[in-house]
């Protein structure tokens, strides 16, 4: 049975048609990556997955919850519980420590933070940042701020890793290594993996690939 | 949302120096607008309720003349007064003098009293020596005099002679009625040494009646208002029968509308500073846009937004009425302690004024500030919810 369903979904930005009736199913636990040029769309199907957009038509189905006829409070609900994003730019705020930008989706959903700091703590110590946790983001490097970037995606067990093209700023070794980390820690929190990429050969280190072209999938 | 959350958002807010800089001044202009229309409003009440204690202080409840001019306290006059049950009645002689001190000479009004029971009706201790005057303290510093000395009283009218009498008289005191007007023109002394001296064979004209006792303060003046009512009715025609605030009721009356048509045109200035808030609301909004959006992707509600939205006015009004709170009763200090602060009493009648707010006035200000502060927190939110969540990611994108 599918855990994410797309029926005909259209998206519009004034008179520009973005997607362009899309339809396709990603089963629970499945390792997705959505390949396309820029522009081509595959970014806006990324936010409506997340539920951080609404499809102009059509319905976007995620656990059986139709995102579609969400309000924002129930969207905003869903994002804290279903959903992590992996941002290209990592996206860590500067005036809070690496801790504490990891228990901010803990936070902001009222969960309870000692349970999420313990796993954070475990996470960090598997990635190698446990000596990064209590420093400021700009205190660390770039890979050390994407492993964050990483472990606050996956703070509160999302049913859904959402990856905005995770490996933009690396060269093909070190996308290698993320998407295999991405692919490993989706597998051990099973989580639904999608990532977003320009990249052929990052696209061909998942298991399914979905092309996407003038709002339309090819592939 | 715990509260943890908000004070997530409130480090987001004010990291970056020019945030909490932003964020003071705001502050401090909604707290000085604040504490600008409550000191208005203050001196206002504060000079209304001085103008009207100090004219109780020398002139009671009510006051009665005769048009005639002169007129005996007889039984029947004193038996129709007792219809409205007066506290305590005092038999005056009023009339114009001047006062001469070593070349230097001032018009005063000289009352003829008998000091216990002029004390008791006005409030005002009057303790007048046989042959001696109590004078104004104003009219004592400019003259030059004190204790002790004698001054001489000039009176256009001599006792059956065409020609001014003159006598000399000791001051046994000084006082001071809070009125700088009273302070400088007022002269007292005993009935009995005035009455011979105008050749009055013990007539007055002037009756000062209290309805209660003048120690305890008015707060309302109806109660004098219809004891006038009732004496107007019970007195014969040729009697007139004035409330005490009657000599500046045009002074009363036009604080009254001042306060209104001012509490109108300082809303100017909350309108001036809440633009500051709605400033500092718009430029969080646009530098920290990022950050918002991408609490917003990460599970945060435009009505948790919007919460903390009120939370944050809510808490600047808060501190601002505090320090208005505070920065006024430093101005009240200062009008009271500090020379420069004083106010001229030959143009505003009182010779200091104080700042007298009572809870309504409070409630009013700030139920008004809290009103506009509501409006800038629902125009920061409408400027973050005509913004979808998409723009502020693309934003981070591009960067």
């Amino acid at each position: 049975m599918s855990f994410i369903r797309l029926e005909q979904v259209e998206k519009s930005f004034g008179k520009t048609k973005v997607l362009r009736g899309l339809n396709f199913e990603i089963k629970d636990k499945e390792l997705v990556a959505i390949r396309g040029a820029s522009g081509s769309g595959k970014s806006t199907l990324l936010y409506l997955l997340g539920g951080l957009d609404q499809p102009s038509t059509g319905k976007v189905i995620i656990d059986n919850k139709n995102l579609s006829t969400m309000g924002d409070e129930e969207l905003a609900n869903f994002r804290n519980s279903h959903v992590g994003f992996v941002f290209q730019f990592h996206f860590l705020l500067p005036s809070m420590t690496c801790r504490d930008n990891i228990l901010l989706p803990a936070r902001i959903g009222g969960r309870e933070t000692k349970a999420v700091g313990k796993s954070t703590d475990e996470l960090a110590n598997i990635l190698g940042v446990t000596h990064c946790l209590q420093k400021f983001p700009f205190e660390i490097s770039g890979g050390e701020q994407q492993r964050i970037n990483i472990i606050r995606a996956l703070s509160l067990r999302p049913k859904i890793l959402l990856c905005d093209e995770p490996t933009g700023n690396l060269d093909s070794k070190n996308s290698e290594k993320v998407a295999n980390l991405l692919k490993s820690l989706a597998a051990d929190y099973g989580a639904t993996l999608l990532v977003v990429t320009h990249d052929d050969k990052v696209a061909s280190f998942f298991p399914r690939k979905i092309v996407i072209e003038d709002g339309q999938i090819i592939g | 949302m715990k509260s943890g959350s908000y004070a997530s958002i409130f480090e987001i807010v004010l990291h970056g120096r020019s945030s909490g800089k932003i964020l003071l001044a705001t502050i401090f202009s909604f707290t000085f607008s604040i504490a600008v229309i409550l000191c208005t409003f203050g001196l206002m009440d504060g000079f209304d309720h001085l103008l009207k204690s100090g004219l109780r202080h020398s002139s009671g409840d009510l006051l009665v003349s005769n048009q005639k001019g002169f007129f005996p306290l007889t039984e029947t006059l004193k038996k129709e007064i007792n219809t409205i049950r007066p506290y305590s009645m005092a038999p005056v002689i009023q009339t114009e003098a001047f006062a001469l001190y070593q070349g230097k000479s001032k018009g005063v009004l000289v009352r003829g009293i008998e000091s216990d029971n002029f004390s008791k009706t006005t409030g005002l201790k009057v303790q007048v020596a046989p042959e001696g005057i109590v004078i104004g303290e104003e009219l004592a510093r400019q003259l030059g005099v004190k204790t002790g000395d004698e001054i001489a009283l000039a009176f256009g009218r001599g006792n059956g002679s065409a020609l001014p009498s003159v006598k000399l008289f000791k001051i046994s005191g000084t006082i001071e009625h809070g009125i700088y007007q009273k302070d400088l023109r007022f002269v007292y002394l005993r009935r009995d040494d005035l009455s011979p001296l105008l050749n009055l064979n013990n007539w007055i004209n002037l009756l000062i009646v209290s309805t209660a006792d003048p120690s305890v303060q008015l707060e309302d003046l109806e109660p004098i208002r219809d004891a006038q009512k009732k004496l107007r009715s019970e007195l014969p025609q040729e009697f007139l029968v004035k409330p005490f605030w009657s000599e500046y009721s045009f002074l009363i009356e036009a604080v009254k509308v001042e306060k209104f048509s001012i509490s109108l045109v300082l809303q100017l200035i909350v309108v001036v500073a809440v633009f500051n808030i709605i400033a500092f609301v718009i430029y969080i909004m646009e530098k920290k846009a990022q950050d918002f959006f991408f609490l917003r992707a990460v599970g945060l509600s435009l009505k948790n937004i919007m919460r903390f939205w009120l939370i944050s006015v809510v808490l600047i009004w808060l501190i601002s009425c505090v320090g208005a709170h505070l920065l006024s009763k430093l101005f009240n200090y200062g009008l009271q302690n500090l020379p420069f602060l004083q106010i001229p009493g030959e143009i505003y009648v009182l010779s200091s004024l104080q700042i007298r707010l009572d809870l309504k006035a409070y409630l009013t200000v700030y139920a008004v500030c809290f009103l506009w502060i509501l409006l800038a927190a629902f125009i920061g939110y409408l400027r973050l919810r005509r913004k979808p969540i998409i723009e502020g990611l693309r934003q981070e994108f591009s960067a």
